[in-house]
């Protein structure tokens, strides 16, 4: 391309861009009148008005301690199903993996069956990751509407996809040298994989692992909206009966748990890489 | 043990084999010598059997390769050790799963998968006792990208001992260490090959460890066998030559292209 195109080039791409955020605001229906005018000022001020004292009983919050568990555990369980239906997923969608580890200068071209499972799991992975783990959570309430079972399976399938996603990226970014130093001796790919790829890939997948525990975390607050029971759901109970002191305290719960946990994987991270 | 006949291979448009004969008896110790691009680290994969020839044919122990896939494929790759220049070996393992890793071929999947777990102590003395052999006994735990240059080329060496194939290749194990480190790993690695009686092919860039260590020197040029002698009938000369950078290449700028045709021609001894 030309310097004079390049620039011209430019000046399209930047004018498309402004005009692409304009029309999402449109689309979106933001009128920024609607947060800075008097009835907004007044309802606002109710809101937080509302909001003071927050409920700080012995009952209510011990109440929320056992529903910040029941979040955790919902959260952990979909995290652990997420990391299980993730990293198979990510190592047969990725080229070292399932080519070896030299693919780039494939001496045989990808055997039909390779490419088959390659083709599939990339297919999944993506099917998994493009449903909000809110949908799956509906879909599974029909299916299974037995207590945190439907916001488990959401979250780890939606975050399965998600997962083995970045982890067949870890996982292909792995140094290719010590990978064809097993193939050299002769190990199959699961060996290749679980001696050569995963020590390599390990330490960024615990730290994704940790960071998408954080979003389950959030995410099965969202559950409580559909039914499963933790933090979300007590918020939805308050926040319907307008019990907003309720909902202060629910909220401030919520963001000192992620802070604990933001706090707990930075300590996790620094201990393993 | 190993015979090529007539043994191509190209890499990308580049020939960087050209019809290759090379016979290596069992037991033999042979050095491979050659300028840069001379076709040295191809020929090694194609003998590992992680590349395979476009032409010619590649015997291991009077079996043809060419047909090998699969299960029989890795069977026959367990035979071949092979000791890279460097950053072979996973960083993130300790030394220990390093070594053990030299048999993952040939353990079933019982054995290998227990292995991945925890390893029983009876292979936890085996790979001690060859990392004792290479001197980093004491290093058997620690990580192995925590060890030095030399200390990892010397955790690929107990590898290759742990993985007790008959045939060993040395694809420049002390291009990247100093001299003296040089001189103790190469001696290493004839000394062990001598006393279990194993094949062992170096590539190398010395040519005082040629002298030292080798009987035999096979220079490569080109992508053809150029010689192919007893190390004492090959004068300084040739051998100097066969070291030095191709400064004509280097100054022309261009990538090295070859000197003859498309195929070797037949030596003249």
């Amino acid at each position: 391309m030309q310097g004079g195109d390049r620039t011209t080039f430019r000046w399209v791409a930047g004018a498309l861009a402004v005009a692409a955020v304009g029309a999402a605001f449109v689309g979106a229906e933001f009128d920024v009148g609607r947060l800075t005018g008097a009835k907004a000022a007044h309802g606002g001020g109710m809101f937080l008005k509302e909001c003071w004292p927050p409920r700080h009983d012995a009952e209510f919050l011990s109440l929320l301690a056992g529903a910040t568990l029941d979040t955790l555990s919902v959260a952990f369980l979909g995290t652990l199903l997420a990391v299980a239906i993730g990293i198979p997923l990510a190592a047969m969608s990725s080229r070292n993996v399932i080519y070896g580890a030299r693919f780039a200068g494939a001496d045989t071209p990808p055997a039909g069956t390779a490419r088959a499972v390659f083709v599939a799991s990339r297919t999944f992975t993506a099917a998994f990751r493009s449903v909000p783990e809110v949908v799956w959570a509906l879909l599974f309430v029909k299916a299974a509407p037995l207590g945190a079972l439907p916001a488990i399976l959401a979250i780890g399938v939606a975050y399965g996809g998600l997962i083995g996603k970045v982890f067949s990226e870890q996982m292909e970014d792995v140094a290719p040298s010590p990978v064809a130093a097993l193939e050299a001796v002769g190990a199959g790919r699961v060996r290749t994989f679980a001696w050569g790829v995963l020590p390599q890939a390990f330490g960024p997948m615990a730290s994704y692992a940790a960071y998408r525990f954080e979003c389950a975390v959030r995410a099965s607050v969202l559950m409580g909206f559909v039914g499963a029971k933790g933090l979300g759901f007590e918020l939805q109970v308050s926040y319907g009966d307008f019990l907003f002191g309720e909902v202060f305290t629910e909220t401030a719960f919520l963001i000192v748990l992620v802070i604990l946990i933001e706090w707990a994987s930075d300590a996790m991270r620094r201990r393993i890489a | 043990m190993i015979r090529l006949a007539g043994v191509t291979r190209t890499l990308g448009s580049t020939p960087a084999l050209r019809g290759v004969d090379l016979r290596v008896a069992s037991g033999e110790r042979v050095a491979v010598v050659g300028p840069s691009g001379a076709g040295k680290t191809t020929l090694f994969r194609v003998i590992n059997l992680s590349l395979r020839p476009d032409g010619g044919t590649y015997q291991l122990d009077d079996r043809n390769t060419s047909d090998l896939r699969g299960a029989d494929l890795r069977a026959a790759r367990t035979r071949i050790a092979t000791i890279h220049q460097q950053h072979d070996v996973v960083g993130r393992m300790s030394v220990l799963r390093n070594v053990l890793a030299g048999r993952l071929g040939v353990w079933g999947w019982r054995h290998a998968s227990r292995t991945w777990i925890a390893p029983s102590q009876a292979d936890v003395e085996a790979a001690h006792s060859v990392c004792a052999r290479v001197g980093i006994a004491d290093k058997l735990f620690q990580r192995a990208d925590r060890l030095s240059g030399g200390q990892q080329q010397r955790v690929a060496i107990a590898r290759a001992l742990f993985q007790d194939a008959r045939l060993v290749l040395a694809d420049e194990p002390v291009a990247s260490v100093d001299p003296m480190l040089a001189e103790e790993i190469v001696a290493l690695l004839v000394r062990s090959a001598t006393e279990d009686g194993r094949t062992l092919l170096v590539n190398l860039h010395q040519p005082d460890l040629v002298r030292r260590h080798f009987a035999r020197v096979v220079g490569l040029r080109d992508g053809c066998v150029a010689f192919d002698l007893p190390t004492e009938r090959v004068d300084d000369a040739l051998l100097a030559a066969f070291f030095t950078r191709r400064e004509a290449d280097d100054a022309s700028g261009g990538a090295p292209q070859p000197a003859a045709g498309p195929e070797c021609r037949p030596l003249g001894s």
